[in-house]
């Protein structure tokens, strides 16, 4: 008669009992000696096929090979990121530069007379008519918390506010 | 990152060695699964789940190497005769190298699914759930492999001692 652990033996070897089917299998292979055979002849199989692997020799030339190819690889993944990122930065910078250069050249033209004109206002929307008729230049409007510009020179009149402490001189 | 695939190449190799039984066959699969993850990994794994993706890999690549190629399968004979049991320096090495070449023999005339199970059960200590997601089997279907592999081996041992 076969002995009712026996289909417990392997599952006991790769671990997949829970803690007190573990005990019992254990208890029992203490006084069955039929499954400690076969729990020992299944553990010296596994020792063996352990054996037959480690004597698969490994080319050194090819170790040698993959390892360089491995080192290359490693290296090489920074200084691509790297050279990602440089253009991605180097863009932004063009941008950022193309748009300081407009913005300056719209708002610090040197002019040969003074040609703007500063009003004080209290909001945005109240007119400028202080403006002398020979001055070309762009209007500059600032009150508390605004400034605009408008450039009447062009049809394509354009405004800018933003906040500015109340003390600024203009 | 490096050394831990350094140090995986030589089971990675074994293991594609066990699958396709052929040195240059075998050093091309686990040059392409261990390439594969230099170029694929930005972070750094832990090294189980490093080992258990690279046998995947190469399981992968083998089987589409034989759906591509008819003519490929499993050289028993060419494996056998790159044992090298003679480096083994055991004190009864004779008897040994003996036994590990008759082991090594009965383990080749399985088949395939039953040799790479018993291989990464006893080589590589995967669990059985580990071993079914690099083969892409179920956990029962490792079980039964396993469980088959092992009587057959002991069967063949048993016998050959008599």
């Amino acid at each position: 008669m076969e002995c009712q652990f026996k289909n417990q033996i392997e599952p006991f070897l790769d671990d997949e009992l829970s803690p007190s089917e573990r005990r019992s299998v254990e208890l029992h292979l203490a006084s069955c000696p039929s499954c400690k055979s076969m729990a020992d002849e299944i553990q010296a199989v596994a020792s063996l096929v352990q054996q037959t692997s480690e004597t698969i020799p490994v080319r050194e030339e090819w170790l040698h090979s993959v390892t360089s190819q491995i080192s290359d690889q490693v290296v090489q993944r920074p200084r691509v990121n790297a050279a990602r990122y440089g253009k991605l930065v180097a863009c932004l910078a063009g941008i950022a530069a193309m748009i300081v250069f407009v913005l300056s050249v719209d708002f610090f033209q040197p002019s040969d007379e003074n040609t703007s004109t500063v009003t004080h206002a209290t909001s945005p929307n109240d007119n400028v008519t202080s403006r002398p008729k020979a001055m070309d230049g762009p209007t500059v409007i600032a009150g508390d918390g605004f400034l605009a510009a408008r450039d009447q020179q062009s049809d394509d009149s354009f405004e800018f506010y933003w906040v500015l402490p109340k003390q600024t001189n203009f | 990152m490096r050394e831990k695939l350094v140090e995986l190449l030589p089971s990675v190799y074994r293991f594609a060695f066990r699958l396709c039984g052929h040195q240059h066959t075998a050093e091309d699969l686990a040059q392409d699964a261990i390439l594969q993850a230099c170029r694929r990994t930005e972070t750094s794994p832990n090294e189980r789940a490093l080992r258990i993706w690279l046998f995947r890999v190469v399981t992968n690549r083998w089987i589409d190497i034989c759906r591509k190629n008819q003519n490929a399968k499993f050289d028993a004979s060419h494996s056998v005769e790159n044992v090298h049991t003679s480096e083994i320096t055991a004190p009864e090495s004779v008897e040994l190298n003996e036994t590990i070449f008759l082991a090594m023999q009965i383990m080749n005339r399985l088949p395939e699914r039953q040799r790479t199970v018993l291989h990464l059960s006893a080589c590589e200590q995967m669990s059985n759930s580990e071993i079914a997601g690099i083969l892409n089997i179920t956990t029962d279907a490792v079980k039964s492999s396993l469980s088959i592999a092992r009587a057959e081996m002991r069967n063949m041992l048993s016998k050959a001692e008599k």
